[in-house]
């Protein structure tokens, strides 16, 4: 039997004493997936529990043999997220935050002087995140989200603040990245990212195929 | 009117609090009819003396230019733009008196206290000093009008000091450990002066108690208060991990790594206290010692950190715990089992570390 990318197990995540997320299982293969749900449903949640930012109940696999709890180090270097508003202390620079996932994260697929020309950041990235617009801010989050050899790449609402010359340019990153170094995406957004993507909803406090 | 409103009412609104501690200072610390002789004798021991005179002119410079900051920062934002096209056009004699008369208003208070002070070391015979302040205090006014006028004419114009910042920003990369150092000198200067002046005074007077016997546990009861000084930058740092370094539990850092970051920041932010400490017992204490008490504040800072990390920890149950250790190393000290305090501390704050550092979620009034 193929082993799944990833693969959720008995996810509780609880705000309190309430439960905001209850999966019982959750297996996504190699692919492209798009996760809806309404406001407030617990898409960005989540996000933030497979990519191991906030703690919850259960268990997490990445390619069946990597836990994300018993090996944090190493579930964290394959599994890459961007947030939807990135937030970053105003005095950092774009470079600092290149550099330390760079560091950490390792040699990424594509040389990062390349990406940062692409994503058209090399004017600003020297400059501290206070003079940044939502925008930048937001093209810079997503070009830390492709650093490093990831297996799995989260973004959360990629497409939100991006300018219209942009776009094109996420959706090609998402192809590229899929079918050349064959990572698995999982992205909200309100619109569909690629063509072939495969749907997840939050319903219920549970994610599901649809 | 209008401009003393936008520059002369905002800077000593902005900066009442400093102008109260001068004050207090200045004029609240003896009796008021003992505060001619004070002023007197003070103005006496730094005209009378050119190193003292050079450290006080060193003052009044970083006073003027904290009021030159603050004009430029006004004109640099964008809702006094306007500025441009009213101050900008002003030429001739009306230009200058303007600046002038603007810069004074801001000046006032050291220029003031500068004139007294030449006429004084004039009248005491102090001929020099007394013109070294009145050139000073020239250069001081008039100097900061090309500054002003220099920012009219080119509003865009990029400072020496933003051209400095981006060669910087560009060579040297802000390692992960230093952030909330780079935080604090940022934008919680405040905080961190408070605490490092606290620091300071503590060991200064810490070590003014032992000027007949040497006794290593009087120093760590110093180091003690320290580290209770200390203890609310600590509890700011988990505040700032938890508003803007949300990304950093998604770096694959070995935890190991984490901690021992976590004691590099508090080793650089003791840095000062520490060399202070060595200094002022360079003649009686032994190495050993130092080390000991370094370590003691070091670990203690670490401990407050990783307590941190608990469920619903709020300002109240932190700062009872930090009373709590403080107390159990202070008697642990006064029984000279301080290593064994240092060894407890640190198995306690890795523990700690190790166990809670994936498990922690920060408040979720701080995630909104």
């Amino acid at each position: 039997m193929a082993s799944h990318v990833i693969n959720l197990q008995q996810v509780v995540k609880s705000y309190h004493d309430s439960v905001v997320l209850d999966i019982p299982g959750l297996e996504l293969d190699y692919g492209v997936y798009w996760l809806l749900g309404g406001n407030g449903a617990g898409k960005t949640t989540s996000m933030k529990v497979m990519a191991g930012l906030i703690p919850f109940q259960g268990d997490i696999l990445l390619d069946s043999t990597i836990s994300c709890n018993k090996q944090p180090v190493q579930y964290r270097r394959y599994v890459n997220y961007a947030e939807a508003e990135p937030l970053y202390p105003g005095f950092i620079t774009g470079s600092d935050l290149v550099a330390l996932y760079v560091k950490t994260k390792g040699k990424g697929f594509r040389e990062v002087q390349e990406m940062i020309d692409l994503l058209g950041l090399g004017s600003f990235i020297h400059r501290p995140v206070s003079s940044y617009s939502s925008g930048m801010l937001k093209k810079v989050s997503l070009l830390l989200a492709f650093t490093g050899r990831p297996k799995v790449i989260l973004l959360d609402e990629p497409l939100i603040t991006l300018d219209t010359q942009s776009l094109p340019l996420l959706y090609t990153l998402v192809e590229e990245f899929h079918q050349q170094y064959g990572v698995t995406f999982c992205i909200t957004s309100h619109q569909p990212v690629t063509a072939g993507s495969v749907r997840l909803q939050v319903q219920d406090k549970n994610i599901v195929k649809i | 009117m209008a401009l003393s409103k936008i520059f002369t009412t905002r800077f000593y609104a902005k900066n009442t609090g400093f102008f109260l501690v001068i004050f207090y200072f200045f004029f609240g610390i003896v009796p008021g009819g003992q505060l001619p002789s004070y002023h007197f004798t003070l103005i006496k021991g730094f005209t009378g003396s050119p190193g003292f005179l050079a450290l006080v002119c060193l003052l009044w410079l970083l006073y003027n230019l904290k009021c030159i900051a603050f004009i430029i920062n006004i004109l640099s934002t964008k809702e006094h733009s306007f500025l441009y096209g009213t101050l900008g056009i002003l030429e001739g004699n009306a230009r200058w008196r303007t600046w002038i008369w603007l810069h004074l208003t801001l000046y006032a208070p050291v220029l003031i206290y500068s004139l007294v002070s030449a006429g004084v070391a004039l009248k005491l015979g102090f001929h020099i000093a007394a013109l070294v302040i009145m050139l000073f205090s020239l250069l001081m006014v008039i100097a900061p009008l090309w500054i002003y006028v220099h920012k009219m004419k080119h509003p865009g114009t990029v400072f020496m000091l933003y051209r400095w910042q981006q060669w910087f920003n560009r060579t040297i990369r802000k390692p992960l450990w230093s952030f909330y150092g780079h935080e604090l000198l940022n934008n919680n200067m405040r905080s961190l002066a408070i605490a490092k002046i606290a620091s300071a005074l503590i060991i200064i007077v810490t070590c003014s108690f032992m000027t007949d016997k040497y006794d290593e546990r009087v120093l760590l009861v110093g180091i003690l208060v320290c580290a209770l000084a200390q203890s609310v930058l600590v509890y700011n740092h988990r505040r700032f991990d938890d508003l803007y370094l949300s990304l950093l539990p998604q770096l694959p850092v070995p935890l190991w790594k984490r901690y021992l970051q976590m004691g590099g920041l508090y080793l650089a932010l003791i840095a000062p206290e520490s060399i202070l400490l060595i200094y002022k017992t360079w003649q009686q204490a032994a190495p050993i010692h130092w080390v000991m008490l370094i370590t003691s504040n070091l670990s203690l800072l670490m401990l407050f950190r990783s307590i941190l990390y608990f469920p619903r920890i709020d300002q109240d149950k932190y700062f009872r715990w930090v009373l709590i250790i403080i107390v159990a190393i202070l008697f642990m000290g006064l029984a000279r089992i301080y290593w064994y305090g240092i060894l407890g501390m640190q198995a306690l704050a890795g523990i700690i570390f190790y166990n809670r550092y994936y498990r922690y979620e920060a408040p979720l009034e701080k995630v909104d």
